[in-house]
């Protein structure tokens, strides 16, 4: 084939000479933005870390009580049992650049489901499966219509949550249910596990919230979609250009959101031997975004990871324990949580621009 | 058709005049002492290449930017516009390409919108609004629903509804932008109908397009720019699109002229290998209509046409990104439906698109992620990333593209034009297309890299072997990185030609010498 569009000799020299000028001055800016960047990385990436411990340091110091084993144990177990699981569905579709606001309910619904069932009769493994699979299932409707319809996600999710916590209700016909009758049910979420090596027996919930985490943790490094969920948060149009089928990538993440939720869900309703479809849950989606917000993770997507919301996700379990224990009035809890909650945004913020 | 000067417009009394016109951004002098002027009841285009000026000096006109020396006289008096408020008061109204309108609210809101007819007690007066509006809109000699919010009316409507709240405010200088970038033809058909009145009543116009059937169909004058200086103001009827398309380019009309009729038959493709891409007869709307075009293996065909003639469209249309409406496409002979980015993927098709910031690179994520973006599911066992395997390819293309970056983990958004460039240049590389679909590889980026990102593409047809599908609006790229070129104009392929008979000249002939769409509007009467 003959030679064509290669460059003159003139231009070649033109390029070096460049190269060589105009090359040096651009690695330097590049040198410059970096170090600016690694601050922001750092900030971002270690900075809701550094807060945990100094909040825990603050903690010990203002309450004795706090650095005790009984009351670690204690807070450990209220997260992982509350918004711990939830929190990493939540992480997934605020890195792809949505927000599930249907998490809470789906939990209700997971727990209503559970209860009847259980009051039924239904062997504890089917009772997991069919809750877990009612609300991956609202999850992934939740999903396709992101994806498909190309509706906002935070209406979405808003009329999945009035509709699932509509659906919980109807579950129980308006009732909440007893469970503590139900042996082998009541209290399963609290089994202790172990005696571990040095950290003795560990309940059931904490050693679940540790799989979820590493596993969802694993799953954005090691793997494929893991690393489209970034891709389609962080620009959907390259991404799709690039061949990434973004819509699965997106039905996928409100599908496990809702996966986490029934799971979250099932246990719930074994820790509080019961199923309230009106109580259950509540605030949990906004208290996830909080979390998810606190630790780091970029509410535009793309930036982000779940061990950032398990450090925000403590944050936020700390800060409101030690409000309790220095005895903080409940109004003076909500206030300072939504402070909080405010100054990690503006801190965000600040960094992106 | 020519011949067909409006004598009697031009006539008119001066409206705008603008005198020594300068302004600099750091690094380039936008516009050097340029002079222009507008009359009464004229349609007065402007043309020039990218970077010609065009949209400084509307937006120095319409009070969107300041201008560093020279003087506006508006009907005679000097004015300077701090703003574009100021110029809209003062009569000067500009429609964009994109139509400034609140999509959600009616006709007559849009058209009254800051200005609502009072009724008693402060009250707006909704009949009253709606029949002005009416009375506006049947001026223009159009029908609009005025029931329906605005973002149901079609772009050609919507430009309408701003052409009607245009004259509401008194305008006396119309300014339009690519008005038809987004109209079919009997949209357009539509618009020139109701430029024609607004200019019968005495309103200038000044028309932007780089459609050269329009300013011949419409304008009165035209003005050509390049290089942000003033090349030529002339009557439409002293010149031809051949040496208009001159002007712009900096060439000796005559020259053009007599360098006579060169072929631009499909004589010139020379196939180097077996084919790597078939299209057969694809059409999608306008653009592209009815195209069909093959490259081979080793070969690179370039794309060549002004802005808006279809180019993007047709990449788009190929890769998936936009659903074909009919034809075929062979890719390594096998037929393929292809109806999203990931079939043109799988079937061995990469697209470097247009606009590097908003299709290209995912600014957040690091220079390694970017790079293996495509390549991905190439580097799993067992469905896990082989981070081993992943860093020695990241390596690999850091170092064989050059890629200047202080790691392969800072974000894509700290590189450089050029190093963004390469990186998605290197996502492509990974996966080893069969066909490389680049839509201007080169804008934005400085002399050293371009050449650099040149040589690669030359590199991949030659030594990978990889078909290679090119546009670019630089013509010396084009002509010179070809091996053969596809011409097009108005979403058609109007000619091809080899590399040997490629240039400049050539290629301008074909696009001046093309008809391929319908007469814009009846010729205007001889007078």
């Amino acid at each position: 084939m003959e030679v064509v569009g290669t460059p003159t000799a003139d231009e070649v020299a033109g390029s070096g000479a460049l190269r060589g000028v105009g090359g040096g001055r651009r690695d330097e800016q590049q040198r410059r933005t970096t170090g600016r960047q690694r601050l922001g990385l750092g900030l971002q990436r270690y900075g809701s870390l550094g807060a945990l411990v100094i909040l825990m340091i603050v903690a010990s110091l203002l309450s004795p009580n706090f650095l005790t084993e009984s009351n670690i144990r204690l807070q450990l177990q209220t997260f992982c049992l509350s918004t711990a699981l939830i929190g990493v569905g939540q992480t997934l579709v605020i890195l792809t650049g949505g927000v599930d606001l249907s998490v809470g309910a789906l939990l209700a619904l997971g727990s209503c489901l559970a209860g009847l069932l259980i009051g039924h009769g239904w062997s504890i493994p089917l009772v997991f499966l069919a809750s877990i699979a009612l609300t991956t299932l609202i999850g992934a409707i939740s999903g396709t219509i992101v994806a498909k319809a190309r509706v906002q996600p935070i209406v979405v999710t808003l009329a999945m949550m009035i509709a699932a916590r509509g659906l919980a209700e109807l579950l129980t016909s308006d009732a909440t249910l007893d469970l503590s009758l139900s042996d082998n049910f009541d209290g399963l979420a609290t089994t202790q596990i172990g005696p571990l090596p040095v950290i003795g027996n560990v309940p059931i919930s904490v050693v679940i919230a540790v799989a979820i985490y590493g596993i969802a943790a694993l799953f954005l490094v090691w793997t494929v979609p893991g690393r489209y969920v970034f891709a389609v948060g962080g620009n959907e149009r390259a991404a799709r250009l690039s061949g990434v089928a973004a819509d699965r990538v997106k039905i996928a993440v409100y599908a496990i959101s809702g996966l986490l939720a029934g799971l979250s869900g099932v246990l719930y309703a074994s820790h509080q031997s019961s199923a309230d479809p009106f109580n259950d849950g509540t605030f949990f989606e906004l208290n996830t975004i909080a979390a998810v917000v606190v630790g780091g993770t970029s509410l535009l997507g793309g930036v982000g990871g779940v061990g950032r919301t398990l450090v925000g996700g403590l944050i936020l379990t700390v800060l409101y324990a030690l409000f309790i224990q220095i005895g903080l009035p409940t109004q003076a809890q909500l206030i300072a949580q939504g402070v909080i909650i405010a100054g990690a945004v503006i801190l965000q913020a600040g960094q992106a621009s | 058709m020519r011949s067909a000067m409006g004598t009697s417009m031009v006539a008119g009394e001066t409206l705008l005049e603008m005198r020594g016109i300068s302004k600099g951004f750091p690094g380039v002098q936008a516009l050097a002492a340029v002079d222009f002027e507008v009359r009464r009841g004229e349609v007065h285009a402007i043309v020039g290449h990218n970077g010609a000026g065009k949209s400084t000096l509307i937006k120095i006109m319409t009070g969107a930017d300041t201008k560093d020396a020279g003087q506006i006289r508006l009907r005679g008096r000097d004015v300077q516009f701090g703003s574009p408020a100021a110029a809209q008061a003062a009569g000067i109204a500009t429609i964009y390409q994109e139509v400034n309108l609140v999509p959600y609210m009616t006709a007559p809101e849009n058209i009254f919108l800051g200005r609502e007819p009072e009724g008693a007690f402060g009250r707006i007066d909704w009949p009253r609004m709606r029949r002005e509006a009416a009375v506006l809109i049947e001026g223009l000699g159009v029908q609009v629903d005025l029931g329906a919010p605005v973002m149901r009316l079609g772009v050609a409507l919507q430009q309408m509804v701003a052409l009607a709240r245009a004259v509401s405010l008194q305008a006396t200088l119309v300014v339009m932008d690519e008005p038809t970038s987004s109209l079919d033809a009997a949209e357009v058909r539509v618009l020139f109908a109701v430029i024609r009145r607004l200019q019968a009543s005495g309103v200038g116009i000044i028309y932007i397009s780089h459609r050269m059937e329009e300013i011949f169909t419409l304008a009165d004058r035209v003005t050509v720019l390049r290089n942000g200086r003033l090349v030529s103001t002339l009557a439409i009827g002293e010149t031809d699109e051949l040496s208009l398309v001159a002007l712009m380019l900096g060439r000796d009309p005559e020259e053009v002229r007599a360098s006579g009729a060169t072929a631009f038959s499909e004589a010139g493709a020379v196939s180097r290998g077996a084919p790597v891409l078939e299209v057969e007869h694809l059409s999608r709307g306008n653009a592209p209509t009815d195209v069909s075009l093959q490259v081979g293996q080793g070969e690179i065909v370039g794309l060549a046409g002004l802005l808006g003639s279809g180019r993007t469209e047709l990449a788009r249309t190929i890769f998936g990104a936009d659903r074909a409406e009919g034809g075929r496409i062979r890719v390594g002979g096998k037929l393929r439906r292809i109806r999203s980015p990931r079939d043109a993927v799988r079937a061995g098709m990469g697209l470097v698109s247009e606009d590097r910031k908003i299709e290209g690179i995912v600014p957040a994520l690091s220079v390694h992620d970017n790079i293996l973006l495509a390549a991905l599911p190439l580097f799993t066992r067992l469905g896990i990333l082989q981070r081993g395997k992943q860093r020695r390819a990241v390596a690999e293309m850091i170092r064989r593209l050059d890629i200047r970056t202080p790691s392969p983990n800072t974000p894509v958004r700290n590189l450089s034009g050029g190093n963004q460039q390469k990186v998605i240049l290197a996502r492509w590389l990974c996966r080893q297309p069969r066909l490389l679909i680049l839509d201007e590889p080169t804008r934005g980026i400085d002399v050293g890299a371009k050449a650099e990102i040149q040589r690669l593409i030359d590199e991949l047809a030659r030594e990978a072997g990889m078909g290679i599908l090119m546009i670019s609006s630089e013509l010396e790229e084009v002509i010179e990185g070809s091996d053969r070129l596809a011409i097009m104009k108005d979403g058609r392929k109007i000619g091809e030609m080899g590399h040997a008979e490629a240039s400049e000249v050539a290629v301008m002939q074909v696009i001046a010498q093309a008809r391929t769409a319908q007469p814009l509007l009846p010729e205007r009467a001889q007078d």
